[in-house]
């Protein structure tokens, strides 16, 4: 990780929506610096020209049949939720809070 | 009546099916082993024993009503805690998941129970299956049932363990990384990472989806044969499946020799990093195959050393998009935060994730955020593209690759587990194949001297061409029939020590 790699580890954080404590922020930024250190050597392989690899498959656009199927039923679907509210999932007021 | 424990799943249900015990019996003796030997080696997160019953008394009622019986009649299949069976609990060793009941069964575990399989509870495992150890478990940590000081490996550990100590002949395990075939080694059993997209990935909990593989354990070729055959073919719920039928295995009598066989060894597999006992157990064994009519060729596979940081900036970057539905709307815990809905999320996933799993997270989401997603995952994906044509070259000259399936035997609990980069670096041997999609097994190839401790087993790893699995299995059959270390049993965990 670059300059301040504090700062860019609690950006990276927020992205990932992890509430980190600063101990906890300061060693992971300690941890993950030295481990893309060790990382770094892939920036010494020449990939000029190659093609990326994205899957190990050669299967591509995979499509099935559109046809009408049952789906999974709303008390299953519903059966692990934290906070049910009758026929759906329950979660703190989305507007008006942080961004 | 003898109890089936320490048998293979063949002669398993072949006692079910002839008479000589029941489903139950059996069931019941695996229950037995369980209670004499779990407390100390921890193999098991989940075992709901009325649904184990419960499933064995219909086996027998349907063997009493003529029905016949499938390829798994009777037996029972360890799941991993990252496996979907509907209303049981699917934790991935996760405090996240803590009480997660799936409302939906996996296809390869609805193959299971179509072919009379009984799914025998969900083993430990590194949390989301990230980890070489066990460790990384928010509950207990597997031991390993050869010396339970030590490691099982990891992410599979406690399916390893389980099927070590047989306390089960069979058991499923997820490989993004080596997660079967390095604890199938630990433990002296064998581990297939089959060619990916062969078996369906829907119902296991994702990690990394370029990479996982639901993979056996067993103790026999012939079990591994048999529970592929049962779990592989495509899934039309999974796009990644691959659109070919279940997998069928060669016929024994054709591959007792290994004549024309072509048998690689790359010096890279063989380098300072090998522990002196693994390499001595490796290199018996390729006089084994030599001595079976193999041809041992030398070979190349340069791109080995960027392997490891090439595998852990894909998985991590996949982990971290996987893991992003963790966050307390629809499963799991739910913490509340600041109240607001963000605030949820982040409260959440912070007490419900442990440290490896965040550590990946933020690793991901680094290498594929905005101005270094180029200079990280999008240069691993492009040095994968080389580490493949690296196994493409080799295989225009060989048929098979040949090499350790981990650098160490089983390490002492706590070795590793403050020191990350030596942790990943037990993934050497088997992430270069799973980056290039291939099968490779690892089979029980000899036993090495450690300090202070029993000796321990060694695996060998046998990598093929994508859809060579039937093939693997084949040789490593041949090699099995000539050799016995995969007839040792760790002594605690001896059948004829424990009834």
């Amino acid at each position: 990780m670059p300059e301040n790699p504090l700062e860019l580890l609690k950006k990276t954080a927020e992205l990932a929506r992890l509430e980190l404590g600063e101990e906890q922020a300061a060693n992971l930024a300690a941890e993950i610096e030295s481990i893309l250190a060790h990382f770094a050597i892939l920036s010494t392989v020449d990939v000029e020209g190659i093609e990326p690899t994205r899957g190990a498959t050669p299967l591509e656009d995979v499509k099935r049949p559109d046809d009408p199927r049952p789906s999974l039923e709303v008390e299953g679907s519903l059966a692990g939720a934290p906070d049910r509210r009758g026929e759906f999932f329950g979660v703190p007021k989305t507007l008006g809070g942080a961004e | 009546m003898k109890p089936p424990v320490g048998l293979d799943a063949g002669a398993w249900r072949a006692g079910i099916v002839e008479g000589r015990w029941s489903a139950r019996e059996g069931v019941e003796a695996s229950l037995g082993r369980v209670d004499a030997l779990d407390g100390e080696l921890l193999a098991f997160r989940h075992l709901d024993r009325a649904f184990v019953r419960r499933r064995a008394d219909e086996c027998d009622a349907a063997l009493a009503a003529g029905e016949v019986p499938g390829p798994l009649f009777g037996v029972p299949v360890a799941l991993k805690s990252n496996m979907c069976l509907a209303g049981q609990v699917t934790d991935c060793g996760s405090r996240l998941l803590e009480s997660y009941r799936p409302p939906y069964t996996a296809t390869f575990v609805e193959r299971l129970q179509d072919a009379g399989a009984i799914p025998f509870g969900t083993t430990q495992m590194d949390e989301f299956a990230m980890g070489s150890s066990c460790e990384n478990s928010a509950f207990e940590c597997a031991r390993n049932p050869w010396d339970p000081s030590r490691t099982p490996g990891g992410s599979s550990g406690g399916g390893a363990a389980a099927v070590a100590a047989s306390m089960v002949p069979l058991a499923l395990g997820s490989d993004t990384g080596g997660s079967v075939r390095q604890p199938a080694a630990f433990c002296g059993i064998f581990g297939l990472k089959p060619t990916y997209g062969r078996v369906s990935r829907y119902g296991l909990v994702a990690f990394g989806s370029s990479l996982d593989q639901v993979s056996p354990f067993a103790r026999s070729i012939a079990d591994l044969e048999r529970l592929m055959e049962v779990i592989s073919g495509h899934d039309p719920r999974d796009s990644t499946s691959l659109p070919y039928p279940s997998l069928e295995p060669e016929r024994p009598a054709e591959v007792k020799r290994l004549s024309g066989v072509r048998i690689g060894v790359p010096a890279e597999y063989f380098d300072e990093a090998i522990a002196p006992g693994v390499r001595e157990a490796c290199e018996g064994a390729l006089t084994i195959f030599e001595r079976l009519g193999a041809e041992l060729v030398p070979i190349e596979l340069p791109h080995t050393p960027y392997a490891i940081p090439t595998y852990y900036v894909v998985a991590m970057a996949e982990a971290s998009s996987n893991l992003a539905r963790f966050d307390g709307v629809v499963y799991g815990k739910r913490e509340p935060g600041d109240g607001t809905l963000q605030g949820m999320f982040s409260a959440t996933r912070e007490a419900g994730f442990g440290h490896e799993v965040k550590r990946r997270i933020l690793l991901g989401t680094y290498v594929l955020s905005a101005g270094y997603y180029d200079e990280w995952y999008g240069r691993a994906q492009r040095v994968r593209t080389l580490l493949c044509r690296d196994f493409e070259a080799a295989f225009e000259k060989v048929d098979l690759i040949a090499g350790p399936t981990a650098p160490t035997p089983a390490f002492p609990l706590g070795e590793r587990v403050k020191d990350p980069i030596a942790m990943y670096l037990s993934d050497i041997c088997t992430v270069p194949t799973s980056l290039a999609g291939l099968p490779a097994l690892s089979l029980p190839c000899g036993f090495a001297a450690v300090e202070d401790g029993p000796e321990l087993p060694v695996g060998l790893q046998l990598i093929g061409p994508a859809l060579s699995d039937a093939r693997l299995l084949r040789v490593a059959a041949a090699f099995e029939m000539e050799t016995d270390f995969h007839l040792r049993r760790p002594p605690l965990a001896d059948p004829g020590g424990v009834s």
